[in-house]
Order: C-alpha cells, then structure tokens, then sequence
C-alpha cells in the first residue's frame, strides 16, 4: 500500500497503457479477426508493451528523474507560478470531481442549472472567493453555453427540469 | 488567359460583399473548440442551396478558408484545438502564450495563414490539372507512406527520452485502434460500450489531453496570472505592436512558407488525407530540416512550427478545391457539401465543369486571395481583442476555459459521453505532463492512427494480402527516399556544409 502511494503517478500512465496492450492482444485470440488486423494490433501493441516496461523501470529505479522535467517545465513557463503552492493535489482532485459530476448529472439538472452550479464550484475549488464576482461569471458562463453553444450552434444539451429550453 | 477566367473575376465581384461575411463565419466556427467547417456547411447546407450557385460556393469557400485560420485563436490561446488539423498549432503556439508572446504569435499565425491562402489559390488557378493528375495517382499505399512522414515527429520531439516518446505514440496508436475496424468491420477495444463503437472521440481526447490537462496544471500550481499587466515584456511582443511583429517575423522564414503550402496544395489535393495529416506532415519536415540548435525549440515556441501548422492548414484549402473543380471528386467532408451546392444548381461536375460553367469555378478560385486579405484584416482586429486573454486572472479563467473543454468534447457528437472521455483524457495528460511522458506524442498516434490503418488495411487487401504494393509504385518508391532522406539528408548535408567550410579555412 506504501508503495503504490508512493509511485502512483510512476505506475499509472505505462499501467495503464500495459493493460490496455494486453487486453487487445487477448481481445484478439477471443473475436473473429482477420490476420491483417491482427498482424497491426500485435506490430504496435507488442513494442508498446517493452517499451512501457522499460520506461516504467527507468522510472522505478530514479523516481526523483521522473518528475524532474515535468514539474520544472511547469513551473518555468509560468509568469507569476506558486510553485509548491499548498493544497494543489485537493484542488487538482476537486476540479476533476466537479467536473466527473456534471457529466453525471446534466441528464438531470439540465445544461444551464448544471454549468451555472459547476462555474461556480471550480471557483470555489480554485479558492476564488469574491462571491459577486463568482456569480456574475457563472451567469455568463450558463448565458455562453445556452445562447451560443445551444442556441446559435444548435448543440442537443440536455435541458433537464427546464423544458422550456427544448424549443 | 481565357475568357471564363475574365467573366468569373467579373462574377466575383459582384458577389465580393459574401467573402468577408463568409471569413468572419469561419473564424468564428474553427475558433469554437469542437465545431468544424464541414460541420458548419452541413447545418448551412439549406441556406447554401437557397443562394444562387456562385455565392453559395463562395459563402463555403470562405468559411473554409476562415475557419482554418479561426482554429488558431482557442490553439494559441487556451490550448485548445478545434480540431485534429489546429492541435500542430498548439504545439509551439501555446508555450508562446505562456510566456506573454501571444500578440506575436497570432500575427505568425495569421500571417502564415494568409500566406497559405495566397499559395493554395495560386496552385489551384495555375496548376489544377497538374496537381490533379498527380494527387489521384496516390493510392492506399502511398497516403500510407505520407501518414508515416507526419508520425515520424514522435521520434524527432521526444523529449522526456526516445523510450517515453515512442511508448507514448504507440500507446496513442493503439488507442486509435478503439471501435470498429475500418475495413472488415470487427469490433475492438469498446468493452461493449456503444459510444465506442465507431472509433475514440478523437476531438474530446484531444482537447483532454492539451486543454484540460493544462487547466489541471494551472489548478495545481495555483496561478493566478500567466502573466501581470505590464510585465517585463518588449514592446513589440504585445498589443498591435505584437501582432505585427509577429506578421513581420513569419516573412523571416521564406524556405518554410513555400514548404509548409506546398504540403498543404499536395496533401489537401489527395482525397482523403485532409489537414491533420498535412499539418502533422508539414511539421515533422519543419523540424527534420532544422538547424540542431532551433530544433530543440520545437513543441517550445518556435515560430517555424507555427508557421509550419498554419500555411499548411490554410494551403489545404486551395488544394481541396482542386480535386473537385477539375474532377468532380470531393477530397473532404466540406468538399462534399460544395459538391451538393453544385449538383443541387445543375452545375456540371466534372473535367468539364470549365467549359460549362467556368466563370463560376474562376470566381470560386480568384475568390481565395480576397479571403486571404481578409483574414489579413479581420484576424488582426480579432488577435487584437485576444491576446488579453494572458492578462486575465488565472483563478477566474479556469471554469471558463473548463467549460469551453467541456463543450469542445460535446460538440462534435452530442454526446455527453464524450465529455467524460475529455475529462479522463485530461486526467491522463495531467499525469504524462508530470512525469514527463511527451503528450503531443501520444495526440499523434490517436489523430493519425486512425487513418493510417485505414489507408494500410486498404493497401494490405489490394496487395492480396502482402505489403508488396507499398514497395512497388514509382510514387510509393520516390516517397520511400524522401522518408529516409527526411532522416539521413539534414545531417548529411550538414557535415558536407562543415567539411567544405573547414576545407575553404
């Protein structure tokens, strides 16, 4: 358990790439593919996999060398970064949530209920915390997506309990 | 010059009032993340069919031609392509944004975009027939030998390590293997999800993958400005100043403008091929024949990518018009629509389309230098307005940036589905970003991947089975050397040019 919440982030892009290529090979043994699609599948997936073990094990063996880069590109590019800045992994998780949430939701809420409450939790989740100032962004926010995304687009969002939007 | 070619000049300008209205159309749609131009003619369709013949083509082609340069603004600024063709320009557009140079960029993405449309009309009023009979002549086997020009940029930009880049290519390759087989139709990889059954939503993964995940970047460093007003910037690197500069700066680079819209003309003109793989193409050759020292700028904010992306996706536009004037043969999605406008008129379409209706296909042609002198104009008015972006507060930005992700993973579909697939996406790019997995490699192998099993299953079953035709055509073998010569060639050419100097000391 130490371990996995240690490397998570080590383990998680080749893990899931590793699972991926092994259940498309599987896959293949299972369906009724032509050799041609199977020649392809295994021409890309079977390198894939080496090389996802190879790079996992680099990363494995100087776990400090795995995020060097990333973090230090992040951090230099940006103007006025708080590099380090406390709480970033829980505002990182929140904002991920919020968003999985309305997916979820928008069937039931509608778009405008549901972009108005999601504006405004982000807000909130990126600590913004002028409340005028968040309301009026949510506002325009649901005005965007409903006048120009479903309006002038013509976007089929759902309209949940406001189905006076449907026309 | 012909006397149709003088009645279509006067027939244009009778109608020029369409093409600016048409432009700002375009920008407008590619500058929505999600929205395509083929799309958009689509929804438009009943309007284009109600005008007369010459401004429902013109009204098309300039949306074309605006939208190519529209999908530029959301790329440079947000990170956000609006589609698989603007993803190249995120490449190097965006890192410019961070560091407060988004004026500049967007004048070398406009000015490169004009360019593109100056080259693709060129190439389309002068040499149709020419590019016509060469482009047809490119099968399953040579677009393959193409697609491999542009998935050769995994190698050259892997810069967390060549192990990580080409593990990130694959893996997106692999990806793009999900739904059903383009050729014999079997399913793969949708875990029997029905939204999976045609393919990944390829827009959602990539506006995950480049938007999203940035926005996560952001949230994470908890930024509240990329930049303050008034920041140590020059002068000339903001506000119109920028923007002009930056159309000054694309001037700079001749060999790369010529390049970059003759891959657009050529590949625009191969049915079935389109931007993304001209754009992705146009790109690897940008940074296999660049000098050592400026390669190491490229997915950094080196202006020859962005210039390399933008030619080519508005050259394109020339070189998708000439399959269809001079052969009646629709290369794209937004072809198509036009082919419907003109059978819909009564129009011929065919080799014979010049003869019986040539002052409409003149007035369609010479129309592409009036759009770009447009997009010229109401480019910089737009770039003006959208620079400022950088200078907004980060912490207000992001739910609207979020949202814009959001929708851009809806639009193309209407799937709420999709826009999970965005938010995953973007997880998966926030956590590459991090431990320095290279995400534009990745992109590649999903935008391309698709295309090139189609293109090599198609192959494979002509050739009966065998790889032999990829081998055996003049075209397919004069690509071969290119490819090999796009690797070898730069620095061959390099250690002669070393030699011959310390041979002349």
């Amino acid at each position: 358990m130490q371990f996995l919440k240690t490397y998570w982030g080590i383990l998680l892009v080749p893990g899931l790439a590793i699972g991926y290529g092994i259940y498309a090979l599987w896959e293949l043994t299972t369906g009724q593919f032509r050799e041609a699609t199977i020649i392809y599948t295994y021409v890309i997936a079977v390198p894939m996999l080496i090389l996802g073990a190879v790079s996992l094990a680099g990363d494995l063996m100087h776990p400090q060398a795995a995020t060097a880069g990333g973090e230090k590109e992040a951090g230099e590019r940006s103007g006025e970064a708080e590099a380090g800045s406390p709480g970033g992994a829980r505002r990182v998780i929140l904002v991920v949530l919020a968003s999985l949430i309305l997916v979820l939701v928008l069937p039931y809420v509608g778009y405008l209920i549901g972009f108005f409450l999601y504006v405004l939790a982000v807000l909130w989740a990126v600590e913004l915390r002028n409340w005028v100032a968040s309301l009026i962004i949510a506002v325009v926010m649901a005005a965007v997506v409903h006048f120009v995304f479903a309006g002038l687009l013509g976007q089929d969002l759902p309209v949940g309990p406001l189905t006076f939007l449907e026309s | 010059m012909p006397d149709a070619f003088f009645d279509g000049f006067q027939l244009f300008l009778a109608n020029i009032w369409i093409v600016p209205l048409g432009v700002l159309i375009g920008m407008f749609v590619g500058g929505m993340p999600g929205l395509t131009s083929s799309g958009t003619l689509a929804m438009l369709l009943p309007v284009l069919l109600v005008l007369k013949p010459e401004l429902g083509l013109l009204l098309g082609v300039s949306i074309y031609a605006g939208a190519e340069m529209g999908n530029s603004f959301p790329s440079v600024m947000l990170n956000i392509p609006g589609t698989a063709g603007g993803a190249v320009t995120a490449f190097d557009g965006f890192p410019l944004m961070k560091e407060g140079k988004a004026a500049w960029a967007l004048g070398i993405c406009i000015m490169a975009s004009v360019i593109g449309a100056l080259i693709g009309g060129l190439a389309s009023l002068t040499l149709s027939p020419q590019i016509a009979a060469v482009a047809l002549r490119f099968g399953p086997a040579e677009i393959c030998i193409v697609i491999l020009f542009g998935l050769a940029v995994i190698a050259q930009l892997s810069s967390g390590g060549m192990a990580k880049g080409l593990f990130a290519g694959l893996f997106g390759l692999l990806l793009a293997t999900t739904g059903t087989d383009p050729t014999f139709g079997a399913q793969r990889g949708t875990f029997d999800i029905v939204y999976l059954y045609d393919s990944l939503p390829i827009i959602a993964v990539l506006v995950g993958l480049l938007g999203f995940s940035e926005v996560l970047v952001y949230v994470e460093k908890g930024m509240s400005r990329l930049l303050k007003p008034g920041e140590a910037l020059p002068e000339h690197q903001i506000g119109l100043a920028g923007i002009i500069s930056g159309i000054k700066e694309t001037l700079k680079y001749p060999w790369e403008l010529l390049r970059g819209g003759a891959i657009g003309v050529g590949i625009g003109a191969m049915p079935g091929a389109g931007a993304s793989v001209a754009t992705f193409v146009s790109y690897q050759q940008a940074v296999a024949f660049a000098r050592p020292e400026r390669k190491a700028l490229f997915g950094k904010g080196a202006p020859e990518g962005l210039i390399a992306a933008d030619v080519t996706n508005n050259a394109v536009v020339g070189g998708a018009l000439v399959p269809l004037l001079t052969l009646g043969i629709p290369g794209s999605g937004s072809m198509a629509v036009l082919l419907v406008v003109m059978t819909y008129h009564g129009m011929y379409v065919g080799p014979r389309l010049f003869q019986f209706s040539g002052e409409v296909a003149y007035a369609v042609l010479i129309s592409q230098f009036f759009a770009a002198g447009f997009i010229l104009v109401i480019g910089t008015v737009l770039a003006f307005f959208a620079y400022r972006v950088a200078l907004l507060n980060l912490k207000m930005m992001v739910p609207i940036i979020s949202v814009f992700c959001l929708m851009g993973g809806f639009a193309r579909n209407n799937y709420l589905f999709d826009m999970g697939v965005m938010v995953a996406f973007g997880c998966l790019g926030y956590v590459m970003k991090k431990f320095n997995y290279p995400v534009v490699a990745m992109l590649l192998g999903v935008i391309l991947g698709r295309l090139f099993e189609r293109e090599f299953m198609r192959a494979w079953r002509i050739g009966l089975d065998s790889p032999e035709l990829f081998f055996t055509s003049a075209i397919a073998q004069v690509l071969w050397v290119l490819f090999i010569f796009t690797f070898v060639g730069p620095p061959v050419i390099r250690m002669i040019r070393r030699k011959m100097r310390g041979g002349a000391q």
